[in-house]
């Protein structure tokens, strides 16, 4: 990949949950199938769509080649630490945000 | 008037419109603010709504008591904005909406806050290198 | 009478709201209303958690918000005085917590069962 002009990159913030979320991450899933790359950060209610089985749409995400993280904070905020993650799904916390936010051409998407 | 020409530019600029005391937008943004100024960025919030009621002078640094524990004292998120802004002084900037101000009777702002019309938003965003606008209003 | 109250929403500004949260509204003013059951459904299952540890320190500049809400203390005081808590078992399958440990004196119940007991109480309110 030439790095003349950076690749454009997606920093999508998911912090709903529910039909609305299920629709957000079918756009995620149609970037990430379209080869860009994109990170996903569930933060706030976005957490529960991180627990295995809560979310159809995730698992599609991420086999369409999509990253995505629950946020450190609201797991531990939330008392979530013993809630079984859907496999793939990573943890971080928001310096590891800040720094994908602050990487030229990344594009920021919050829902 | 000619239009005013930004001279500065920003990192990051952060539209919040999403309300206060209903969802965790407020401290997720506050979160996000504090990494991006601890890796030496310069960041912006335009608060829009009622976020435009927090920076209100009368609402002073510490909220109502708990009253299970009234001796702790608990901050204002007015006096968590101003601290950012006294730590961060020059890197960080807080701007009140004056459209959203006036629609809530939002007066007397803290004087580390801007004011600033809906008429430049436009030129708010091109000031930027990034915009994160956080919906919800 | 008393008045079932039913939580499903937590977490509705963490960094503004701090302890005000719904639960320290039912512990202020349950008594005057003559007592109120409590139900927790949605993200507000994890209330009904054992062992879950103090909430997570909140830093803004230089100022350490040591004042979050502590929704499994307020939990354990309601229990405490008496009010009947219930979490919603579809709430914590949900989240893949059918195995999590509760407080003590919380009831496990798919609490749409409740409502046939609403007639009970003074007045049914979604917090």
């Amino acid at each position: 990949m030439t790095q003349d002009h950076p690749a454009e990159r997606y920093l999508l913030v998911e912090t709903q949950s529910g039909g609305t979320a299920e629709r957000f991450l079918a756009d995620a899933a149609t970037l990430a199938g379209a080869g860009e790359r994109v990170r996903l950060f569930l933060a706030g209610d976005g957490v529960a769509l991180g627990i295995r089985g809560a979310s159809a749409g995730l698992p599609r995400f991420l086999g369409a080649g999509g990253q995505a993280w629950a946020d450190e904070f609201t797991l531990a905020h939330r008392a979530l630490h013993a809630a079984p993650l859907t496999p793939g799904v990573r943890t971080t916390g928001m310096g590891e945000v800040a720094d994908w936010l602050l990487e030229p051409g990344t594009r920021v998407v919050w829902h | 008037m000619a239009a005013t020409v930004e001279r500065r530019s920003w990192d990051v600029l952060i539209v919040l419109t999403a309300p206060p005391h209903t969802t965790d937008a407020l401290t997720t943004v506050l979160r996000l603010t504090q990494a991006v100024l601890e890796r030496e960025q310069t960041l912006r919030v335009w608060a829009c709504g009622y976020n435009t009621m927090l920076t209100q002078s009368s609402l002073g640094e510490t909220k109502p008591a708990d009253l299970r524990d009234p001796a702790t004292p608990a901050p204002t998120a007015g006096a968590l904005i101003r601290g950012l802004l006294t730590a961060y002084k020059g890197r960080f900037s807080w701007i009140v909406c004056t459209a959203c101000s006036a629609e809530r009777g939002a007066h007397d702002h803290i004087p580390e806050v801007r004011l600033r019309s809906d008429a430049r938003l436009a030129a708010t965003i091109a000031a930027a290198r990034r915009t994160l606008y956080i919906g919800g209003a | 009478m008393a008045y079932l109250v039913i939580i499903d929403r937590g977490y509705r500004g963490s960094a503004e709201a701090q302890f005000f949260d719904a639960l320290y509204g039912v512990e202020m003013l349950g008594d005057q209303l003559g007592g109120m059951d409590v139900v927790l459904r949605g993200s507000s299952v994890t209330a009904a958690l054992a062992g879950a540890g103090p909430p997570p320190a909140l830093q803004v500049g230089p100022t350490a918000v040591n004042t979050l809400a502590d929704p499994r203390r307020s939990v354990g005081a309601l229990v405490d005085k008496g009010a009947a808590v219930y979490v919603d078992e579809p709430g914590l399958t949900a989240l893949g917590l059918d195995d999590a440990p509760l407080l003590p004196g919380v009831t496990r119940i798919d609490t749409a069962h409740l409502a046939a007991r609403w007639g009970d109480y003074a007045g049914v309110w979604f917090l």
